[in-house]
């Protein structure tokens, strides 16, 4: 296991995203997405951070992933997207 | 006209401003009266947002030597430290088309009476999304909005003054995000009610009247009347647990922590 520094990522239009990688080999083993944006319901983020859990760290597909996520249980991000959360995990782990 | 209950409270601790908050949201869920409440803090304290992490938000040691309790909201959004401010929060019902829509859009529209309250007082005041209210390119005013239970929850503050010393003393600022803004320091990023205007902004009748004139602003801005009531019994026995279960607790102000 492998816990990455924290990356921070602040997209023009967006709030300012922190995200914590631990990665096992090179599969996501956890991920927390933290910072000042907003998500509805908040609880979800929990959900999107669970769905990453054992995928590479494919920038394409970790948005397809979430994004799929985000239709299916009516999700709402605000000043954060997937596109965000998937190139700061590329970044976190040194991509 | 709808009715809508208007709550003003002096100065309270944080923690039991946020979950007088709560309880209120989880009121008019149950179906009670949609609620303007207006409320001060005292001691000072320190809030981040849902999605933060109070050792990245804070400086722990600052904080705990200088009595500031750092909270985690149930709403997302940014750390604030809240020492001479109003804070107002409304909770209405989301299906109430007056405020409700689109985040981005009832963002717009709730903060939109303070702003209007601003130019009366001579105060070039904007709306910068997300949430934030500027004066001149600086942050006056941040919202910060929850929909839960079917209820519209937002509350945001005003700033009276700042200690710029002390609020960065609290507040670790990352610096991605004042780099972001072209802000040469947290000075030029923040300002407050007292750099605009004359008046004496601790004085008792300042604040009672301009109390007044912002629940005047929103009762007139959204179309209802306001009036003026107190917690009900159940909310305030259910304040007390909320208070007990999260915002007192280490689990709940910790939960995002890595």
């Amino acid at each position: 296991m492998m816990q990455f520094r924290p990356v921070e990522l602040k997209r023009e239009g967006e709030k300012l995203l922190r995200l914590y990688l631990t990665l096992e080999g090179d599969t996501i083993a956890r991920v927390r997405i933290t910072g000042d944006f907003f998500v509805y319901p908040e609880e979800a983020i929990e959900t999107i951070e669970a769905s990453l859990e054992g995928m590479k760290r494919e920038e394409e597909e970790l948005i397809r992933r979430i994004e799929t996520l985000i239709r299916s249980r009516g999700i709402q991000l605000v000043g954060i997207s997937a596109e965000t959360i998937a190139i700061a995990v590329v970044m976190a782990g040194g991509g | 006209m709808d009715r809508w209950r208007l709550i003003v409270d002096g100065p309270l601790q944080g923690s039991r401003n946020m979950a007088v908050d709560y309880a209120i949201l989880r009121e008019v869920a149950a179906g009670g009266t949609p609620t303007f409440r207006l409320y001060r803090w005292y001691p000072p304290a320190v809030t981040i947002g849902y999605f933060q992490v109070r050792e990245d938000e804070t400086d722990a040691v600052a904080c705990a030597a200088e009595g500031i309790p750092v909270i985690r909201r149930i709403t997302g959004g940014g750390a604030v430290f809240h020492d001479h401010e109003i804070t107002y929060s409304l909770a209405v019902p989301l299906e109430d088309r007056r405020v409700a829509g689109t985040v981005a859009d009832s963002y717009r529209i709730i903060v939109g009476p303070l702003i209007g309250l601003l130019g009366d007082m001579g105060i070039d005041a904007a709306f910068r999304p997300i949430n934030d209210i500027t004066v001149e390119g600086r942050k006056i005013s941040g919202s910060a909005q929850t929909r839960r239970e079917g209820v519209l929850l937002q509350h945001g503050t005003l700033l009276l003054s700042v200690d710029y010393d002390r609020m960065f003393r609290y507040l670790a600022v990352p610096a991605v995000k004042s780099s972001g803004r072209n802000h040469a320091s947290p000075r030029q990023a923040i300002t407050a009610l007292d750099q605009w205007i004359s008046d004496d902004v601790s004085d008792r009748s300042f604040l009672d009247e301009l109390t007044g004139r912002m629940a005047d602003a929103y009762a007139e801005s959204l179309g209802v009347v306001m009036s003026p009531g107190g917690l009900t019994a159940r909310e305030e026995e259910q304040s007390l647990s909320i208070e007990e279960e999260l915002f007192l607790n280490g689990h709940w102000n910790d939960k995002r922590k890595k």
